[in-house]
C-alpha cells in the first residue's frame, strides 16, 4: 500500500466528496 | 425588492434537486474530462489541486452565487437581469454575456456532435485494438457531411429539449443525464485505478510536486480551469435561476455545483491518467498524449489507449458515452440562455427555442467544416468569458455588494460571511491578472504577427471580434433596455424615462 497516495488521494477526493455531501445533506433537507 | 413574482412565461424548476441537477451538468462539460487531467497532469498533480481549491473560492463560488442571485431576483435573462441590477445604461453588459456565450454555443454544439460520433463509432465497433487514432481522426474531419450531420444531430437533440420547456424538456433530462454521467464516471475511474499500473497515473495526479506551487503559471492555469470549468461568469447558473422557485437557497445551491464541477474533474483525470501510465506501451507516448491538447488527448491518443485496455468493448463506449453526455446537458444550457433571453423580448418558447436552433446550426457551420475556424472562435471566446465574469462582478459591485449578500442571505440556509464580498472585490484584480497573462502569451507566441486579426490565435483576432460584439450591443442598448420584458426589480416606465431625461437609455 502506498501511504502517501492513500492520503493524498483522501484529502482530495475526500475532502471534496465530504464538502458535496455536507452540501447536499442540506439540499435534501430543505427540498 | 419584491418578491414572489415567477418569471414572465410562468415556469419554474419542479423541486430544488431539479434546479441543483440542471446546473450541475451545466457545469459538467467536456473541460472537466478532456482539460482538467491534461492540466493537472501538467501542474504537478496535487499541487495544481490545492490552487484550484484557492481559485473555487475566490472566483467560482462568488460569482455562481452572484449570477444565482441576479437571475433568481431579477426574474429575466442577461440583459434583463444587467439591466436592473446595473441600471438601463448597462443592458449591454448581459447582451455582452449572452453573445459570448452564444457564439461558444456555436462551436460547442460541433464538439458535442464529435462526442456523439465517437460514441457510434466505439458502439459500433470502429475503436477496435487496431485503431490508428490519428488516422481515423483526420479521416472524420476531413469528412464534412459527418461533422456538419453530426452537428446537426446535436444541435437537434439540444433544441428538442429546450423546446418542451424547463419542467417537461430540462427537469425530466438533465436529471436523468447527470445521474448517469455520474455512475459512468465513478464505474470508469474505479476501472481505471485497478489497471495494474495505475498508481504511478494516480501518484502523478494526486501527490503534490509542492515547488510548483512557487510557479505563477501554476496559479494562472488553476483559475483558468475554474473560471471555464465551473461555468462561473458564463452567465448559465444565472438563467437556470431566473425559474427557481420563490425563496430558493443561493448560496448552497451555487456552491454544489463548483464543488461537484472539480471533484467530476478529479475523477476524470484518475480515468484517464491511470489508464495512461497503465496501458501507454512507452514514456514518449505519455508524454506526447499529454501534450496533445484536449482533442489530441480525448479523439487520438484516448481512443489508442482504451482500445487496448481490458474490458475495451464495454470500457471504450462508456467513456465517449460520458463525454457525450458532458457535452451535450453543458450545450442545452446555453440553448437555454439564448432561449430565455428572446422569451424576455416577447417570444414563445417554442418560437425561441426554433430560433436559437437554426440560430446554432448556422453559428457552428464554420466550425464543422474547418477546425481551424473553430480553434479561433475558441481562443476568442474562451478568453471573453474571463470578461464576463468581470461584468458579473461590476453588476454586484454597482448593486451593492452587501446589499447582494444581504439577500443571498436573506433566502440561504447557509449564511455567507464577509470573505464573499472581499472576493467579489478582487474578481476585477483577478481579471487583470489572467487577461494580461493570456495576452501575453499570444504576444510572445506570434512575435511580429500578434497584432493581425487573421490569425487563429492573435490579440489581434481578438480586439476586432470584442469590439465588432461590444459595438453593437453598446449601440443597442436602448433598444435592448426598452424592449426587455419587466422583472420584479423593474423599474415602472415612467420612472425608468424621467431618469433617462425622456431619452430612454443609451
Amino acid at each position: 500500500v502506498d501511504a502517501e497516495l492513500a492520503f493524498w488521494m483522501m484529502l482530495f477526493l475526500g475532502g471534496y466528496a465530504a464538502v458535496l455531501a455536507f452540501l447536499l445533506t442540506r439540499v435534501l433537507r430543505r427540498r | 425588492m419584491q418578491r414572489g413574482l415567477m418569471q414572465q412565461s410562468g415556469e419554474h424548476w419542479g423541486s430544488r434537486i431539479a434546479i441543483v441537477a440542471a446546473a450541475v451538468s451545466m457545469a459538467v462539460g467536456t473541460g472537466n474530462i478532456w482539460r482538467f487531467p491534461r492540466i493537472a497532469a501538467e501542474w504537478g498533480g496535487g499541487a495544481f489541486g490545492f490552487a484550484v481549491t484557492i481559485a473555487v473560492v475566490i472566483w467560482a463560488v462568488p460569482l455562481l452565487m452572484c449570477e444565482f442571485l441576479m437571475g433568481a431576483r431579477s426574474r429575466l435573462g442577461n440583459v434583463g437581469a444587467f439591466r436592473d441590477f446595473m441600471g438601463r445604461g448597462y443592458a449591454w453588459a448581459g447582451a455582452f454575456m449572452a453573445c459570448v456565450t452564444l457564439a461558444i454555443m456555436g462551436y460547442y454544439s460541433v464538439v458535442t456532435g464529435w462526442c456523439l460520433r465517437y460514441f457510434a463509432a466505439a458502439v459500433g465497433g470502429e475503436l477496435g485494438p487496431d485503431i490508428d487514432g490519428q488516422a481515423y481522426w483526420e479521416a472524420f474531419t476531413a469528412n464534412p457531411a459527418l461533422t456538419a450531420g453530426f452537428h446537426a444531430l446535436a444541435v437537434i437533440a439540444a433544441t428538442t429539449v429546450v423546446y418542451r420547456g424547463v419542467r417537461g424538456g430540462l427537469e425530466r433530462v438533465l436529471e436523468v443525464l447527470l445521474a448517469a454521467l455520474l455512475v459512468i464516471i465513478v464505474v470508469l475511474a474505479v476501472r481505471a485505478a485497478t489497471l495494474p499500473g495505475a498508481v504511478d497515473g494516480l501518484r502523478y495526479l494526486f501527490v503534490p510536486d509542492w515547488p510548483r506551487l512557487g510557479d505563477a503559471r501554476l496559479w494562472l492555469e488553476a483559475f483558468t480551469q475554474v473560471a471555464w470549468s465551473t461555468g462561473a461568469g458564463w452567465g448559465l447558473l444565472m438563467v437556470y435561476a431566473v425559474y427557481a422557485r420563490d425563496n430558493e437557497d443561493i448560496a448552497t445551491n451555487s456552491s454544489v455545483v463548483a464543488v461537484a464541477d472539480v471533484l467530476v474533474g478529479m475523477l476524470a483525470a484518475m480515468i484517464v491518467l491511470a489508464t495512461l501510465f497503465a496501458i501507454a506501451p512507452t514514456p514518449q507516448f505519455t508524454e506526447a498524449a499529454l501534450a496533445s491538447g484536449n482533442v489530441g488527448l480525448t479523439f487520438i491518443y484516448v481512443v489508442e489507449l482504451l482500445a487496448g485496455m481490458p474490458g475495451a468493448t464495454l470500457v471504450t463506449p462508456l467513456f465517449f458515452l460520458a463525454l457525450a453526455i458532458a457535452a451535450l446537458s453543458s450545450l442545452i444550457a446555453m440553448f437555454e440562455l439564448g432561449t430565455t433571453n428572446l422569451i424576455n423580448f416577447g417570444l414563445a418558447r417554442h418560437a425561441a427555442a426554433i430560433t436559437v436552433g437554426l440560430m446554432a446550426l448556422a453559428l457552428g457551420l464554420p466550425s464543422a467544416l474547418w477546425l481551424a475556424f473553430l480553434d479561433n472562435q475558441d481562443w476568442v471566446w474562451g478568453v471573453a468569458l474571463l470578461a464576463s465574469g468581470l461584468l458579473t462582478a461590476a453588476a454586484i459591485l454597482k448593486f451593492g455588494v452587501e446589499r447582494a449578500r444581504a439577500e443571498i442571505n436573506r433566502t440561504s440556509d447557509l449564511q455567507v460571511g464577509r470573505w464573499w464580498s472581499i472576493c467579489v472585490g478582487l474578481i476585477p484584480l483577478v481579471f487583470v491578472v489572467l487577461f494580461g497573462w493570456w495576452m501575453h502569451q499570444a504576444v510572445t507566441s506570434l512575435p511580429g504577427r500578434w497584432w493581425n486579426p487573421l490569425e487563429t490565435f492573435s490579440v489581434g483576432t481578438i480586439a476586432v471580434q470584442w469590439l465588432l460584439v461590444f459595438a453593437v450591443v453598446f449601440g443597442l442598448n436602448r433598444f435592448l433596455a426598452e424592449r426587455i420584458a419587466r422583472g420584479p426589480m423593474s423599474e415602472p416606465p415612467a420612472l425608468a424615462s424621467s431618469r433617462d431625461g425622456g431619452k430612454g437609455g443609451r
